[in-house]
């Protein structure tokens, strides 16, 4: 058996949190209805965009970007077209599909079989070359690119997750192939992140290779893991993706389709039963969490994805592995509401360009809203809240960086200290924990990707 | 985003709570010094809480917080210039000292968590500058040290103040002590002293945003803190003013550390 290195992260945050999923797989509620969301950091051009009303199969695609006419988007799941979406700015934020039993579209892989460019083309045919992500800056990588190394996530240490091992066990076939098939997209190693355990990965290919990880959250993160394994920059590239997709690439070569299907955790102290549920990219969560709650809904607060982003959502994102349904916090106090009654007097909202971060001053019953608004500011160094420097930031940090000092500069939109300081090796999700035990109330995941906007040559 | 999500364990530290710790931390300092100096004491407090309460509503409408009640910070503030200054002090120079502290170490620069000033060390700073006082009969002075010990205890446990900011300000003054500077222990019989360096010179919005830029500040401080002081030990004033010089100072020595960590961080990267 292969010797497994071991990366111990001593710092980070381990939250004791009510409600811990059981680590077995459940058949999830009936969900009717499916969206397709775009993928991260895209900016999309669609033509030839699917109507309402029209049959899709899973893997058909749902319309062409004119900017890479190459990678397809695709319909997750067979069905109905219900709606297409569009944010304010008019670009596209969803497809809502009503699904439907009918077959999934079949892709001729014989040309992918052992072949890089079979396999890149079949990759973008079927969609799932958008479920691989590039660092630095989070993109989908493009059609040409060679990453420096490619990680799997095999981990996941944020609070109430599923664990990866029990989802590979369910098609280890699938897991080997897809991994296979990754090691030749890349002249460098694939490495499996896991947690303790036996190795993953037990093929004889000398370029995949298990690395385990051990210590509280952000261990699990692709954050850190490239930063043990493979720096970035401006020059050097590199790839994760979740296991999950792994496995859907495995499926694809092995059997001809994508499955639609996914396991997520839904779990937290509200839950009435926490567990691991099958069910599909894109789903809509008050489908997915009904009959599932303890009490009435008006009493919980329900996040899509880590509880440390604290994110609500309609639908369950493409890269989102839990669902999170907590008890709704007391109602404010009454000072805190005299603040606030003041604070949105003619007089002061003016001066609140960004409306977003304060309004969520008002202490420990706020929670962030969705974070569409704030991209539609013109100000490029929106105003944000106090941040003193405490130590117990230092505490949690496992990344190679400064963090005040990197939080100064995101806030302050101070882009070259910020790129010094190693933004670029960060994406917006390592810093939510920050965000998280941070007194001051800032958003340094949102202030983060603002600047990876600017650095990518685009309007904050 | 502060967020005490119900039912996790941690995080029951919002802001509003942190900063209500450091005032109770210094209840029982107050209420030592109350025995003492009863009334006058009462009416310096109450004169402070209403300067720093006006100078808030006048500045509020132009600041991006727009928050009219004071903070439990500023409450405590107003307690530190009480306890700091005699209680015989005229209340026009209270007055003015509160209000130079605060507009200028910290709305001015729009409030805790923006500005690198401690307030009352700026106030007291004003004060020391404008009246040429001596000061050697400050309110605390009465009460024994022990009644800090709590403050200090929880402070360093839930890491309201860098345990290596107070180590190098220990250290930096040991240091000094081998070129004839007074010892450490001269300074700590004090209660002044202690209540300077735990309230002010330990703030963590004075000293560095990194470990080392930590460590460096401590030192420097405490540095300061032995080099002016050797003349007349436990002189508040000299004391004042040396922390006003390594606070000042503070954002440079940040800078510094930014500067040689990127450099390190470059080498290591490429």
């Amino acid at each position: 058996m292969n010797h497994v290195k071991t990366i111990t992260v001593h710092r980070g945050l381990t939250l004791s949190v009510d409600g811990e999923p059981v680590q077995s797989i459940y058949q999830g509620p009936k969900v009717s209805t499916v969206a397709w969301q775009p993928p991260a950091g895209a900016r999309l051009d669609p033509q030839k965009l699917v109507l309402p009303d029209q049959q899709v199969a899973r893997g058909d695609p749902l319309f062409t970007d004119n900017r890479t006419p190459n990678i397809q988007h695709v319909a997750p799941v067979s069905g109905t077209v219900l709606s297409v979406l569009h944010n304010d700015d008019h670009s596209l934020k969803a497809i809502e599909i009503a699904r439907s039993n009918a077959p999934a579209r079949q892709f001729v892989t014989d040309n992918a079989q052992g072949d890089e460019g079979g396999l890149r083309q079949l990759l973008m045919q079927s969609g799932l070359w958008t479920q691989l992500r590039e660092r630095p800056f989070e993109i989908t990588p493009s059609v040409d690119s060679v990453p420096a190394a490619i990680l799997v996530t095999a981990i996941d240490t944020r609070p109430l997750a599923a664990d990866p091992a029990v989802i590979i066990a369910l098609d280890k076939d699938a897991f080997s192939r897809g991994l296979d098939a990754l090691s030749l997209l890349s002249t460098g190693t694939v490495y499996v992140c896991q947690a303790s355990g036996p190795a993953l990965y037990e093929g004889p290919s000398e370029r995949i290779k298990s690395v385990t990880f051990a210590g509280p959250h952000p261990a699990g993160l692709p954050g850190i893991h490239i930063q043990q394994l493979c720096r970035v920059g401006r020059h050097q590239h590199a790839w994760h993706i979740d296991c999950q997709d792994v496995m859907a690439i495995g499926i694809l070569l092995r059997d001809g389709e994508i499955p639609g299907e996914r396991v997520i955790s839904l779990a937290g102290n509200k839950v009435l039963k926490p567990r691991l549920l099958r069910t599909y990219i894109g789903a809509r969560i008050d489908e997915l969490i009904c009959d599932q709650v303890k009490h009435e809904p008006s009493s919980v607060v329900t996040f899509v994805g880590s509880i440390f982003a604290q994110k609500c959502g309609q639908w369950l994102g493409r890269f989102d592995n839990q669902i999170a349904i907590m008890a709704r916090p007391a109602k404010r106090h009454c000072l805190r509401r005299f603040n606030e009654l003041r604070r949105n007097t003619p007089m002061t909202k003016h001066r609140n360009t960004n409306t977003d971060v304060h309004n969520t001053i008002a202490g420990n019953n706020s929670y962030k809203k969705p974070s569409n608004e704030s991209n539609t500011s013109t100000n490029v160094t929106p105003s944000h809240l106090g941040f003193v420097a405490t130590p117990r930031l230092e505490r949690v940090n496992a990344f190679d960086t400064l963090p005040a000092p990197l939080m100064r500069a995101l806030l302050t939109n101070d882009l070259v200290t910020a790129e010094a300081l190693g933004c670029l090796e960060l994406i917006p999700e390592d810093l939510d924990l920050f965000s998280f035990i941070c007194p001051s109330g800032n958003d340094y995941a949102q202030a983060l990707a603002r600047c990876h906007r600017q650095l990518q040559g685009y309007p904050a | 985003m502060t967020t005490a999500l119900p039912g996790t364990e941690t995080f029951f530290w919002t802001e509003s709570r942190l900063a209500l710790l450091w005032l109770l931390g210094l209840v029982p300092a107050l209420l030592l010094a109350l025995l003492t100096h009863k009334l006058p004491l009462v009416g310096n407090i109450l004169i402070a809480l209403m300067t720093l309460q006006l100078w808030r509503c006048a500045i509020a409408p132009l600041t991006s917080d727009g928050r009219y009640v004071l903070t439990w910070f500023e409450i405590t503030q107003a307690c530190l210039f009480a306890l700091l200054l005699p209680a015989a002090i005229p209340a026009w120079q209270l007055v003015l000292a509160v209000s130079f502290g605060t507009v200028f170490g910290e709305r001015l620069l729009g409030g805790r968590g923006y500005t690198f000033l401690n307030p009352v060390v700026v106030g007291l700073s004003f004060h020391l500058f404008s009246y040429d006082v001596v000061w050697d009969n400050t309110v605390i002075g009465t009460v024994p040290e022990l009644a800090l010990l709590p403050a200090l205890v929880a402070f360093l446990a839930l890491e309201l103040v860098s345990w290596r900011t107070l180590t190098a300000l220990l250290f930096g003054t040991f240091c000094l002590q081998l070129i004839g500077a007074p010892s450490p222990l001269v300074f700590l019989e004090s209660s002044t002293v202690c209540l300077v360096l735990l309230y002010l010179a330990a703030d963590p919005v004075v000293g560095g945003s990194s470990n080392l830029a930590r460590w460096l500040t401590g030192l420097f401080t405490g540095s300061l803190l032995a080099i002016l002081a050797m003349p007349s030990i436990g002189q508040l004033s000299t004391i004042i003013f040396a922390l006003l010089l390594a606070s000042l100072s503070a954002p440079l020595i940040d800078h510094l550390v930014v500067q040689l960590y990127t450099h390190r961080r470059r080498r290591r990267v490429a």
